[in-house]
């Protein structure tokens, strides 16, 4: 099977799994209590206007020929307008996203700097202090929830220390155009090296937050995969050869370790998001975490529905990559 | 060329945290227990034994992929075990060794042209890029994997097991070494390549001019390549002679019962097996007196008590009561 082909059925075999997800949250938003109608106009609206506004959003048809109607609209492209703000879904989703996407980039390469060093060390120097080091602390940071983490970072580095910002991408005092969105590179491009600082002091907090988080999981599969690669007899005839035990390490054991922990990488990517709703909710970071929870909080289904698909979508494309440059790095991997 | 001179590895055993807390002394596996011979320039000298009696532990420590406990390896008057980290890795050069396992010895991500030439480029040997390949190419046509430019592109994982030991082979015999250690090479391959590469190696010892020292467990093989031979039984060296002698005339009861479990391909002859009974013992917790009392035919008091040292005996070594 070729690549092209192998990309093909996978984006053919994602859109089932997509209906599915999409008839579940449809149906559980609509079985939970709350009413959406009552959480814009509030409880003390009269009848009238509650039924007109019902109307309006379409809420009072069956609920089978809503789902119907919704599925067509999807599948036109069209995620709906959002009851709350009435905008359309997809802007909402398009403005947001880069807030996150930037934030999980960030945070994923803290996790694959910490993984792949402390990991390879680790395993170079097994059952010595840092690799028991390493192994406590995957653990530790494993079991500590997400949000508590970032709370406790805020209070030490934001409140007791004051050194960074404890919300939000950008302080309002500074000023930054925007064009793709992930302000980072913006500020890059425009040479805005004021805002440019304003924004990593701003992305640090909930970067390292949620990018311990995953890299409690790195640390253990490069650590795990380069001690199994380490016991290898490719490694000891490097070591024969005269080859620097660095060279050893990266070059060969921790190469061959990333075979698997590439594929695992995919399914990460999917917890990596899941972290960024709690960190977003946690740091007011204006991303489509945040915007997911806010949206719950107004029960305004076609937000909801919409952000979900985009993040199925999302973690979809995002698994079809890791397997694209699984592909061309192994040698053995051909599709 | 190569002394060994009482050469120990012990493997600490692993203690659980109940047994540290329970301050259980630190317990170890005597793989390889004080072990001494000398290999000759060009000789073969085969180390046989069962599994888990050292042979690999041996080779491994003399070159020094693992660290000994105790003792000496003198390379033709230099002590390995002596030279700096930076010396050993220029040193390396000198000896190589090829594995048992030919798909584990090579990384699947490496073209196998480029891992022979990766050793020329560590070692600095032969200049330009171009010349590198071009003494690969030489050295894979030596191996018999021709045309060379077919092979030196291809990934570990698109080639035969037999071409894969070839490969392994040619690795480590670019760097021009003087001593070859080969760990059960023929082994994992199967019987009909096993004839073929027993072959090559013997040419190539005699074109590079190489010293060997095999590793087997089939005293068989040995036949065919080995001058000399060592028998190994829980970490000790129980006889040590030319291999003609031994094999026409064992001695020690341990190397007798290994050469009369070999094959006879003639029906006619009925020889008399002396398979001794019972497992190797637990090498963490070996029997006092000679090890292999609780197996041998003609043990004697003596043997429960005091172990027996390497002595020479009609011109080689046997450590053994009965002599």
């Amino acid at each position: 099977m070729s690549l092209k082909s192998y990309i093909i059925t996978r984006i053919i075999l994602a859109l089932p799994m997509i209906l599915v997800l999409l008839i579940l949250i449809f149906f559980i938003l609509r079985i939970i209590p709350g009413d959406p109608v009552l959480a814009i106009l509030g409880g003390k609206a009269p009848v009238e206007v509650i039924e007109a506004k019902r109307h309006e959003l379409g809420l009072d048809k069956p609920i089978i020929i809503q789902f119907f109607d919704y599925l067509g609209d999807v599948a036109k492209g069209d995620l709906g307008v959002s009851t709350l703000t009435n905008r359309p879904v997809w802007n909402e989703i398009k403005d947001r996203f880069p807030a996150t996407l930037e934030l999980t980039i960030f945070a994923f390469i803290i996790a694959l700097v910490i993984g792949i060093f402390w990991g390879a060390e680790a395993a170079w120097r097994k059952d010595k202090p840092l690799d028991i080091s390493a192994r406590v602390y995957s653990i530790f940071i494993y079991a500590i929830p997400v949000f508590w983490l970032g709370l406790m970072l805020q209070l030490l580095f934001g409140i007791y220390l004051r050194w960074l910002p404890v919300g939000g991408r950008l302080s309002p005092r500074v000023s930054l155009d925007i064009k793709t969105g992930l302000l980072l590179l913006d500020s890059l491009i425009t040479w805005n090296w004021e805002a440019f600082w304003d924004v990593l002091k701003h992305l640090l907090l909930p970067g390292i937050t949620l990018g311990l988080v995953i890299s409690s999981i790195f640390l253990r599969m490069v650590r795990n995969n380069t001690v199994l690669m380490l016991s290898k007899d490719f490694v000891k005839a490097a070591k024969a050869r005269g080859l620097k035990p660095r060279v050893i390490l990266y070059g060969h054991a921790v190469r061959n370790a990333f075979v698997p922990i590439f594929t695992i990488m995919g399914m990460q990517f999917a917890l990596l998001l899941a972290g960024a709703v709690l960190t977003e909710t946690t740091f007011s970071w204006p991303g489509i975490g945040s915007y997911l929870v806010l949206k719950i909080k107004y029960r305004d289904f076609p937000a909801i529905q919409g952000a979900i698909i985009f993040f199925a979508l999302f973690v979809v494309i995002i698994s079809i990559i890791i397997d694209i440059v699984n592909a061309l790095v192994d040698p053995r991997v051909r599709y | 060329m190569i002394r060994v001179e009482n050469l120990k590895k012990y493997f600490p055993v692993k203690r659980t945290v109940g047994e540290i807390l329970l301050r259980v002394p630190q317990r170890f596996v005597k793989a390889v227990d004080g072990i001494s011979f000398t290999i000759s320039k060009g000789e073969t000298f085969g180390l046989v034994g069962e599994s888990g009696s050292g042979k690999t532990t041996t080779g491994r420590l003399m070159l020094r992929l693992i660290e000994p406990t105790a003792g000496k390896i003198f390379f033709e008057d230099v002590d390995v075990t002596q030279l700096s980290k930076d010396e050993l890795r220029k040193f390396r050069k000198n000896f190589q060794i090829i594995f048992q396992d030919p798909m584990a010895a090579l990384n699947p991500y490496m073209k196998v042209g480029e891992a022979i030439k990766h050793g020329l480029e560590i070692h600095n040997i032969g200049g330009s890029n171009m010349e590198r390949k071009k003494l690969v190419m030489e050295m894979l046509e030596r191996v018999n994997l021709s045309p060379p430019e077919d092979f030196y592109y291809r990934y570990p994982h698109e080639i035969s097991g037999g071409q894969r030991q070839r490969i392994v082979i040619a690795r480590a015999l670019i760097l021009k070494p003087k001593f070859v250690v080969a760990d059960e090479a023929i082994a994992m391959l199967d019987v009909s390549v096993r004839s073929q590469l027993l072959q090559l190696l013997i040419d190539l010892k005699n074109e590079f001019n190489l010293t060997f020292l095999f590793i087997t467990h089939d005293l068989a093989t040995t036949k065919y390549i080995c001058n000399k031979i060592g028998v190994m039984y829980l970490g000790k060296i129980v006889e040590i002679g030319k291999f003609r002698e031994i094999y026409n005339e064992p001695l020690h009861p341990y190397t007798k019962a290994l050469i009369s479990a070999v094959p006879e391909p003639d029906p006619k002859k009925k020889k008399k097996k002396l398979i001794p009974e019972g497992e190797v013992p637990n090498p963490i917790n070996p029997p006092p007196g000679c090890k292999f009392h609780p197996r041998c035919p003609f043990a004697m008091d003596i043997c429960k008590t005091v172990e027996p040292e390497l002595k020479e005996v009609n011109g080689r070594l046997i450590a053994c009561h009965l002599y």
